[in-house]
């Protein structure tokens, strides 16, 4: 057990380090320069500043340095703790990470459970009623809800619900995951996953409705019922849950668009933020924490793994 | 497929992880149904030091509730910050609520009103200016604003490390501010603190202009040795900054994007403040704040809503006064613009009407006919330049070193960014050389540097002029004088290679006279005249600039630097 984790764990400094490496060098080469992106009049478009204050602050900031000695630097400080000091915030972005962070890993675990909530029963039933109606009408819904953007279901939603049905107000800030403000926002992100899941599930079932042992357990007379939840999920549920947790992770990652349109001042809104102010130690953060958490979730995977199949050594 | 012992492994561990996400989603910032507890990054204010014993007493149109709610935030800002010392951003409209600034503007951008300084002069050749302090002004923990207060904050405001965006342009001329501003000294020389209620100015050239300069709220004084070492942090709550408006921030949370302010205890104007408490909520997205409009949760935002909403809230756009507005630009330093032929040709040809009609088919902004701003006090009313005249056109493009549009070298065009109405005038206008001239040979790229090796070679770029105070001297020194914004710059300037002596010395001889001087306007219209004789510009029109707040927030209006002004006066009408 000792060698396997070692091993995982050098692996994963190695390939994180590569991802800091190639994020860092794709900024310094590819991207904006920060310093004249804080100067620049959006109304005027042009730089209120002249460039010898600008190479001031691009000491002060540490951007006047080569690659090389700034690369060093970031990961020298990073070895400490330290995440950086927001260029446009004027602060900590560990402090800022802490805070969003978590509001994120909250709506992406609440809206993870929706989705599986309410994907993994149509997906059953779906394939309980194979190429009928209700078949269709579930799959036609999951491929509506794949191809519309959230950007677009968003709003729509929010008018839908603000404005003409005028049950609930435009959710704003963060007021904690059992606020009723949450719903809204919680619905739109379970809306990008529950497509796959009632796809993934409804494939499985297909797949062990036609095994001998279901022939078997109608055979010997079980109800339906039984049949379905004892002896048809369980083993259709194994690679649902499995995916679960990638699904989280892209959600907590990825919930941009939802935070913007709601106004959740959550992880996907701070990589905005620091994408749009091309606010380095922000976007290097992001990478970073975005990066630990697709690891540390594989490694966990691999570790429970064993535990699920032992067929599945540690080799 | 998996054994009974392994399915039952696997839900005892699918278990143990969602029984650990809950706690993990219990443990971070609480939630209830009630409103939201204070939040550990929130920065609460310290206990006013003197409470006010009863508020003013309010307007009779007034609520009951004077509560004020702004979505702060535009697009693409995406700070959430009320410092004082940065000259620009979002929160340069909120300043005056809690800091009073050195003088302002009144809401027609005529009148100079006082602030911090209640009088000012300048000697005769408008090198030293001299200015006092109104003797009721004091900080909110009720000592008296001082001239070394506004010394020391226009220092700090100085040195490149603060950040402060314009300051090169307020008080650039100071003597002894390139000093401070290359650090090489933290002490001004030309500000010079006569006694605590008197501050001198010195500038290195004359400046019949310094005073409204230094008319924003981005040069609000601020209490010196609060913020000297601590420019970053001294505004916010926690740190108990002394404030000069008529509210202070009670709380701050950069990461909710929330913050309220209250009145300053020690408020010492004679009206106001009404507002019992301002609530500010970070909403840059248009759309959010539009529906938080719609839905009665906020009263005002600058998150540039559409004004398809208008439907609805007939009342919500507040139309204000803006000064200056975007032209399409021609480049003489390219060929062929540098033909004064090609240019009257490329300007004839074009319909400006039918060019305005094309960018704002809803109306909703003013036709161009002259250079300076009709909205700013010296200007010509009356006169309209470039009348439409397809065969004065193509008679110019016949007299240029061209001969025809055949031998015109392309034309490269870039309205310089996506904004919908420029870019349809800017088709429209290729349309009209298309059809007067004959000229086909033209490339549209919606930003300069898409044109790569050949962004120099640009014939044509938008931009507006921007000045900060109402003065059409200074509207003609950005547009037309080499040393303005719009000339300068190198080779990639967005009027590149313009140089009209006449004009040059036209300005210059205005900016020398003073103000309330009626020969100032004449030579200034003078030097438009002559510009626009050159043939430079081409007008598509100017939108019609609005607030979008409640028609029962009273009293908010803003001024030149989009600052409110007067935030003492707001309150809510009965609704």
């Amino acid at each position: 057990m000792f060698t396997y984790l070692s091993t995982r764990a050098l692996r994963w400094i190695t390939g994180l380090l590569l991802v800091l490496f190639v994020s860092y060098a794709m900024m310094f080469y590819g991207t904006g320069d920060p310093i004249k992106r804080m100067f620049i009049d959006l109304r005027e478009g042009s730089m209120t500043v002249d460039d010898a204050m600008l190479d001031k602050l691009r000491a002060k900031y540490g951007l006047d340095q080569p690659f090389p000695v700034q690369f060093a630097n970031y990961v020298g400080k990073l070895m400490q703790g330290d995440l950086g000091y927001s260029i446009r915030e004027k602060r900590a972005v560990l402090t800022m990470v802490q805070v969003r962070l978590p509001i994120s890993m909250q709506l992406g675990l609440v809206a993870t459970v929706l989705a599986a909530l309410i994907g993994v029963p149509l997906g059953v039933a779906a394939a309980l009623h194979h190429n009928r109606r209700l078949d269709s009408l579930i799959v036609g819904i999951s491929v509506f809800l794949n191809a519309v953007p959230i950007f677009v279901t968003g709003p729509l939603l929010m008018v839908l619900l603000v404005l003409v049905l005028k049950i609930m107000d435009v959710p704003f800030g963060w007021k904690g995951i059992f606020h009723s403000q949450v719903i809204l926002p919680v619905t739109v992100l379970a809306f990008s996953p529950l497509p796959t899941i009632v796809r993934q599930t409804r494939a499985a079932m297909l797949e062990v409705m036609g095994d001998d042992y279901i022939r078997t357990a109608r055979a010997k007379g079980l109800p339906e019922r039984i049949i379905v939840l004892r002896h048809m999920l369980r083993p259709v549920l194994i690679p649902v849950v499995t995916s679960l947790g990638l699904i989280m992770i892209s959600l907590v990652n990825g919930a941009i668009f939802v935070e913007l349109i709601f106004n959740i001042p959550g992880f996907g809104k701070l990589t905005l933020q620091g994408l749009q102010q091309v606010d380095y130690p922000i976007i290097m953060a992001v990478i970073l924490i975005g990066t630990l958490i697709v690891m540390v979730s594989n490694l966990l995977v691999d570790i429970v793994y064993p535990f699920l199949d032992p067929r599945i050594t540690r080799g | 497929m998996l054994s009974r012992t392994c399915a039952h492994r696997f839900w005892r561990v699918a278990s143990l992880l969602l029984v650990l996400a809950l706690a993990l989603a219990a443990c971070v910032p609480a939630g209830t149904s009630q409103p939201a507890a204070p939040q550990p990054q929130a920065q609460e204010a310290a206990p006013a030091a003197e409470q006010p014993v009863a508020g003013p007493q309010l307007p009779a149109d007034a609520a009951p509730e004077q509560v004020l709610r702004i979505a702060t935030g535009s697009s693409g800002s995406a700070s959430f910050t009320f410092t004082p010392m940065r000259g620009g951003g979002d929160q340069q409209s909120w300043q005056t609520f809690v800091w009073m600034p050195p003088m302002y503007f009144d809401e027609e951008f005529k009148d100079l009103k006082p602030g911090v300084f209640n009088q000012w002069k300048a000697n005769e050749d408008f090198t030293e200016w001299v200015f006092s302090i109104d003797p009721r002004v004091k900080w909110s923990d009720g000592s008296p604003v001082t001239a070394a207060d506004v010394k020391g904050t226009w220092e700090i405001m100085a040195d490149p490390l603060t950040e402060h965006g314009r300051i090169v342009g307020y008080i650039g001329k100071v003597e002894g501010f390139q000093d401070v501003y290359e650090q090489k000294t933290t002490d001004m020389t030309g500000l010079i603190v006569v006694d605590d209620m008197t501050l001198q100015v010195k500038l290195i050239a004359p400046d019949p202009l310094f005073h409204y300069r230094i008319a924003t709220t981005h040069m609000n004084p601020v209490k010196a040795e609060q913020a000297r070492g601590n420019v970053e942090e001294f505004w916010k709550p926690e740190n108990k900054p002394a404030v000069s408006g008529p509210y202070m921030l009670e709380s701050f949370n950069p990461d909710l994007g929330e913050a309220t302010m209250v009145p300053n205890p020690n408020w010492w104007g004679d009206e106001g403040p009404y507002l019992e408490k301002i609530t500010f909520q970070f909403v840059p997205q248009a759309e959010t704040a539009a529906t938080m409009l719609l839905n009665n949760q906020i009263d005002t935002t600058i998150a540039g809503v559409s004004p398809s909403i208008r439907e609805q809230l007939p009342d919500v756009f507040r139309p204000t006064k803006a000064i200056g507005f975007n032209n399409f630009w021609l480049r003489p330093i390219s060929e062929p613009t540098d033909d004064l032929n090609v240019r009257k040709a490329l300007i004839l040809s074009v319909d400006f009407q039918a060019v305005f009609q094309a960018a704002f088919p809803e109306g909703d902004a003013s036709l161009i006919t002259q250079m300076i701003d009709t909205d700013l006090p010296c200007n010509e009313q009356e006169m309209s330049w470039y009348p439409y005249d397809p065969e004065a056109a193509k008679a110019a493009l016949a007299a240029s070193k061209y001969g025809s549009a055949e031998n015109l070298p392309k034309l490269r065009v870039s309205p310089r960014g996506d904004w919908p109405p420029m870019n349809r005038a800017l088709e429209a206008i290729v349309e009209f050389w298309r059809q007067n001239l004959g000229i086909t040979n033209v490339e549209f790229k919606v930003r300069p540097d898409e044109f790569g090796e050949d962004e120099a070679k640009l014939n044509l770029l938008r931009d507006d002029v921007v000045v900060r105070f109402p003065d059409s001297t200074q509207y003609m020194w950005v547009a037309a004088h080499s040393a303005g914004p719009i000339v300068s710059g190198g080779e990639k300037a967005i009027m590149a290679g313009y140089k009209n002596l006449e004009v040059e010395a036209l300005i210059e001889e205005a900016q020398a006279t003073p103000v309330d001087d009626a020969k100032r306007c004449e030579l200034t219209l003078e030097a438009q005249r002559k510009f626009m004789d050159d043939y430079m510009v081409l007008f598509f029109g100017n939108p019609n600039s609005s607030r979008v707040v409640r028609e029962y927030v009273t009293n908010f209006i803003s001024g030149p630097d989009v600052a409110m002004i007067e935030t003492w006066k707001i309150y809510i009408a009965a609704h």
